[in-house]
């Protein structure tokens, strides 16, 4: 089942990016989603105007980088999301299979490099 | 040395410009690949990482409004590693970066082939030449674009395969599977991903990397002082005892 937390809609300044701790997904959790609004983002889709990264306790992760300005989505309309996941990390089971890790938290942090308003909401998908 | 799956990380960018990912504790020496799927008729660009590893690409496949990478970094360095890939503005992606152990240090990509098609239900990746070791590690990777939330990509690939990542859904990111088996023999290698629930758009690419291979095996080449032992490969020790 399916665990959300929605951050509402604000402005984030440039500096100390807001860092979260996911530390109560369920068990089988699978896939943690973020998802973030970029209505009205600044500058152009060249910018790279924020940055979310997404770590395991593993120490296992990824990062991502978002562009600025209105970037068009598959229909050619403007794009309202900007969506990013990442899944449980697996290691080989030594038999020549694999295995998830056993992961107990994960943490989430966003930094923006220009001021910009976004609501941001991050689900735990099992 | 036996070629083995070690580690995998796997996720996905909807409108982002740039994705990384980070494995923890690479082992020195290993072979990392990353396989990216895409939507549209993304160039494909060199990743790079935090550790100083060189990284390469296969040959591109033919787009048909997505694209399927295979990269590599062969002998890398130890140690925590982020690898990036950026493929411009504003991209749709979804990917893996897998650590494997036991392949080869140097000229590890041996065979490579592709395939793509604008609408078809049964992805192939196109058959490789026969590969060139018979410890091989197989790794083949599909893009879907087929419009819509349950692409039916039978995984893992067949045959043997086993998967490193799937989504199934055109809707918030690419169709995507990447798939990995170790083979004992030589030979053609191929992948193909079942039949899917409608005739899509997709592209292939199947790339095969030599395993590090067994410590060679010594053989005793006469039995009067002093003792000469020879590698299969040429190696040679000489053992004198004085007494």
């Amino acid at each position: 089942m399916a665990r959300q937390v929605n951050i509402a809609e604000r402005l984030f300044q440039p500096g100390a990016p807001m860092v979260r701790t996911v530390d109560s997904f369920p068990a089988d959790v699978r896939s943690i989603i973020i998802t973030f609004t970029r209505v009205g983002w600044p500058g152009t889709p060249a910018d790279r105007v924020a940055k979310v990264s997404a770590s395991w306790s593993d120490g296992t992760g990824m990062q991502w980088e978002f562009p600025g300005g209105e970037v068009l989505d598959k229909a050619g309309q403007p794009e309202p999301v900007s969506r990013v996941r990442i899944d449980v990390p697996t290691e080989g089971d030594g038999a020549g299979g694999w295995r998830r890790r056993a992961v107990t938290s994960g943490s989430i942090s966003f930094e923006v490099r220009q001021a910009l308003r976004t609501a941001i909401s991050i689900e735990a998908v099992a | 040395m036996t070629v083995a799956f070690v580690q995998r990380v796997t996720g996905s960018g909807a409108v982002v410009n740039a994705q990384s990912y980070t494995l923890n504790g690479v082992a020195a020496g290993a072979l990392l690949v990353n396989c990216n799927s895409l939507d549209g008729d993304q160039e494909n660009a060199t990743p790079s990482d935090d550790r100083g590893n060189t990284w390469n690409t296969t040959t591109e496949v033919t787009p048909q409004s997505c694209e399927a990478y295979i990269n590599y970094a062969q002998n890398a360095s130890a140690g925590n590693t982020v690898v990036t890939v950026d493929y411009g503005t504003g991209f749709y992606i979804e990917g893996s970066l897998a650590e494997f152990s036991g392949v080869a240090t140097s000229g590890a990509l041996d065979q490579q082939a592709s395939n793509s098609n604008a609408g078809s239900a049964t992805p192939t990746s196109g058959t490789t030449g026969a590969t060139t070791e018979a410890d091989s590690l197989v790794v083949a990777c599909l893009a879907c674009a087929g419009n819509t939330n349950d692409q039916g990509i039978d995984t893992p690939a067949a045959t043997g395969f086993s998967n490193l990542h799937v989504h199934q859904s055109y809707f918030d990111t690419i169709g995507h599977s990447s798939d990995y088996k170790v083979v004992a023999a030589t030979g053609a290698q191929s992948a193909s991903w079942g039949t899917m629930n409608g005739s899509y758009p997709w592209a292939a690419k199947i790339a095969t990397f030599k395993g590090a291979g067994a410590a060679s095996p010594v053989a005793l080449e006469h039995s009067e002082w002093p003792l000469s032992l020879r590698g299969a490969h040429g190696g040679q020790m000489t053992v004198s005892v004085w007494g």
